[in-house]
């Protein structure tokens, strides 16, 4: 079951909020509910401490009166309690900061009062049902995505986005080569191997991602990769990686 | 009679005793009131007496460097480092003319020795020495008093030229010394390096005025380029501050015509007027920028001005920018680094999103518990694709006759800062992220 979560400070618009979700869950008689509709933060973490649910929908305002938590912190605070939590920011314009809610909570969607009621009902509505068909489809996606930490974040590629990893030349570095990612992290190949047993130690210095291997040059000994990326196969793991590939 | 190294000690003391009280004849004309000019007199007279035991060359020297130090003790340092220079020419010509007047007065040859070391000799050479700098003195005196003189001293050229005489003396005179107790080929060599560092010292010198004037254009040129971000920025102020007022104005107006709809209990007016109105106020709202707001928010001036520089530039090729900062954001180190990397990252991200259909770049500066984060979002031109593998390499560019230095350099500096970590993903927009990690891993 989906728990969600609202937060607004107007009463009105809570409940407004609250209608179109209950209207939708009974309609299509989704298995979700509202495990509470608060007008502050603390009553949301409070209760979430109390629930310990991962995967919760998150519906949350943005500036409330009278309150030193604003939204960002509250989903700061509902991420780091729940780690694959959807939030939902409904606010308006002036509020928004998007690259920096972007790169700190990774929001689900961004509802803009502004726009309208109507907009925001048939937002809320594409939102749920998204949400509802993802998590109807599997909960194995965690395993399916390859998860670094950058300084405070985590940050997640999808697994068929992966192909190699490889290590810096500065120390205790690792790069990490995406179809269309370049990103450097720290951490070691070893661990990293450890974590992720589906890559292949090639080399002593790269661990690739056999499921987007495009060809094996056996001449040059090179694992190579779409977008001509390549990288060097060390001799001994040369018959290895041929055998994986044909498997 | 030869004289003895007792008497010729005596002499030189004399003489810079003669030398001491010349000046302090002379630099009361000058306006210096020092008290303690007669201390140092005495202090100095009092080293070099002690120092000429051990050899008059040492003796003199203590007498030049006490005089420097006295000149620049005194208030009037200027002027009396002058006289002091006049002084010194004064010893110089002196000197050496009453050399050349006695040896032609006794018919002196190099074999004379006997007679060059009697009483007479030296009690003549003495007195030219006296007589003539007395004379000079005099004539110093006089001209110090006169206006044309204090206007020659105060032209900048003349008293170079003058500096320049000085140097030119003190040459001649170390070479006499030179000469007097090594012989003439030492002395020859001597002079050579002694040329030799006069040039390296000219070439020092203009180089340092070179450096220094190109510093104050390059300084001038810098301040008439943030004057114009200034001017700019000021210009856009104003411009939103009457954008502001008009909407206050017909934020007054509104209210009355919907209070007239009102009373008037025209519920389908009030709901026409009221569509019309939010439209309205839509487009307004977004006219005004609002990132002054976030710029005010960077602690670091020289972040914020390199942000308002190429938002600017951004601005004039008809892009949209939007600036977000979070309050907290502060560099306390790589100020330098970051600077650096904003511009490469802002000039890519404003030619890159030149091409795209909506250009626009989104600019967030993030402040986390043991990190900061530069996040630049910008538009691209699909048609021109980006290769990733190629994006870091050296010298790679989209942009066709261009270095494309850029992305390199910033690599570079990611690299050699452990605590520093690049990202680069391409989606519906192009991200470059910079992280500074803050605290030790």
């Amino acid at each position: 079951m989906l728990p969600i979560y609202l937060c607004e400070d107007n009463p009105k618009q809570l409940k407004a909020y609250a209608q179109i979700i209950r209207n939708q869950l009974d309609f299509f008689e989704y298995d979700a509910q509202i495990k509470e509709a608060a007008d502050n933060p603390a009553q949301i973490l409070s209760s979430l401490k109390r629930a310990k649910e991962a995967g919760g929908l998150y519906i949350l305002d943005i500036e409330f009166a009278h309150q030193k938590k604003n939204g960002l912190d509250l989903a700061v605070a509902v991420r780091a309690l729940d780690v694959t939590a959807k939030i939902i920011f409904i606010t308006t314009h002036s509020e928004m900061s998007f690259l920096t809610f972007e790169r700190k909570v990774e929001p689900f969607d961004y509802i803009l009062k502004d726009r309208g009621l109507e907009r925001i009902k048939r937002q809320l509505e594409d939102d749920l049902r998204i949400i509802l068909e993802r998590r109807h489809e599997g909960e194995q996606s965690s395993n399916e995505r390859f998860s670094y930490k950058v300084g405070n974040h985590w940050r997640h590629i999808p697994m068929h986005d992966l192909l190699f990893l490889e290590t810096s030349p500065v120390p205790h570095r690792v790069i990490l080569h995406g179809v269309n990612t370049n990103a450097e992290f720290i951490g070691t190949l070893a661990h990293i191997q450890a974590e992720y047993p589906q890559l292949f130690r090639c080399h002593k210095s790269f661990l690739i991602n056999p499921d987007t291997l495009a060809a094996i040059d056996s001449k040059k000994r090179l694992a190579v990769f779409p977008g001509d990326l390549t990288c060097d196969v060390s001799h001994r793991k040369l018959s290895d990686l041929r055998q994986f590939f044909l498997d | 009679m030869l004289i003895s190294p007792f008497k010729l000690y005596a002499i030189d003391l004399a003489a810079i005793l003669f030398y001491l009280s010349l000046q302090d004849w002379l630099s009361p004309l000058i306006g210096s009131e020092n008290k303690k000019r007669r201390t140092y007199t005495w202090t100095i007279a009092g080293v070099c007496a002690f120092a000429l035991v051990f050899s008059n060359l040492i003796g003199w020297l203590c007498f030049i460097g006490g005089t420097l130090i006295k000149a620049f003790k005194d208030r009037a340092r200027e002027k009396i480092f002058f006289l002091y220079v006049l002084l010194f020419i004064d010893y110089i010509l002196a000197d050496d003319s009453s050399s050349d007047i006695t040896l032609h007065l006794f018919h002196l040859q190099h074999t004379n020795t006997l007679v060059t070391y009697t009483w007479y000799v030296t009690g003549a050479r003495i007195l030219m020495l006296l007589s003539i700098s007395l004379c000079f003195a005099c004539i110093i005196r006089l001209f110090l008093n006169n206006s044309l003189f204090k206007l020659f001293a105060a032209s900048e050229n003349i008293r170079f030229s003058i500096y320049v005489g000085v140097s030119i003396c003190l040459l001649i005179l170390s070479m006499n010394t030179v000469v007097k107790f090594y012989g003439i080929q030492i002395a020859y060599f001597s002079m050579t390096i002694a040329v030799f560092f006069v040039i390296v010292l000219i070439a020092a010198l203009s180089l340092t005025v070179y450096l220094k004037t190109r510093k104050k254009e390059q300084d001038l040129r810098l301040a008439i380029e943030q004057k114009e971000i200034y001017d700019h920025y000021m210009s856009d102020l104003e411009e939103n501050y009457n954008l502001l007022r008009a909407f206050k104005h017909d934020y007054q107006n509104m209210l009355l015509s919907l209070e007239l709809y009102i009373e008037e209990n025209d519920l389908s007016g009030l709901k026409n007027y009221f569509t019309q109105l939010k439209q309205n106020s839509d487009l307004e709202l977004t006219a005004i920028p609002d990132y002054y707001n976030a710029l005010a928010a960077v602690a670091n001036t020289s972040v914020k001005s390199i942000l308002l520089v190429k938002i600017t530039k951004a601005k004039d090729s008809g892009i949209a920018v939007t600036l977000e900062v979070e309050k907290n954001f502060s560099l306390s180190a790589y100020e330098y680094e970051v600077v650096r990397m904003l511009g490469i990252l802002l000039d890519n991200a404003i030619e890159a999103s030149r091409g795209a259909e909506h250009p626009a770049i989104h600019l967030a500066l993030l402040a986390e518990p043991g990190s900061l984060e530069i996040a630049i979002h910008n538009s691209y031109n699909p048609d021109c694709p980006i290769d990733m593998r190629r994006l870091v390499e050296r010298g790679y560019s989209t942009k066709a006759q261009h270095t494309g230095m850029g992305l390199y350099t910033v690599r570079k500096i990611v690299d050699s800062h452990p605590d520093m970590l690049l990202e680069l993903e391409k989606k519906s927009f192009f991200m470059v992220t910079v992280t500074l990690l803050t605290e030790s891993r």
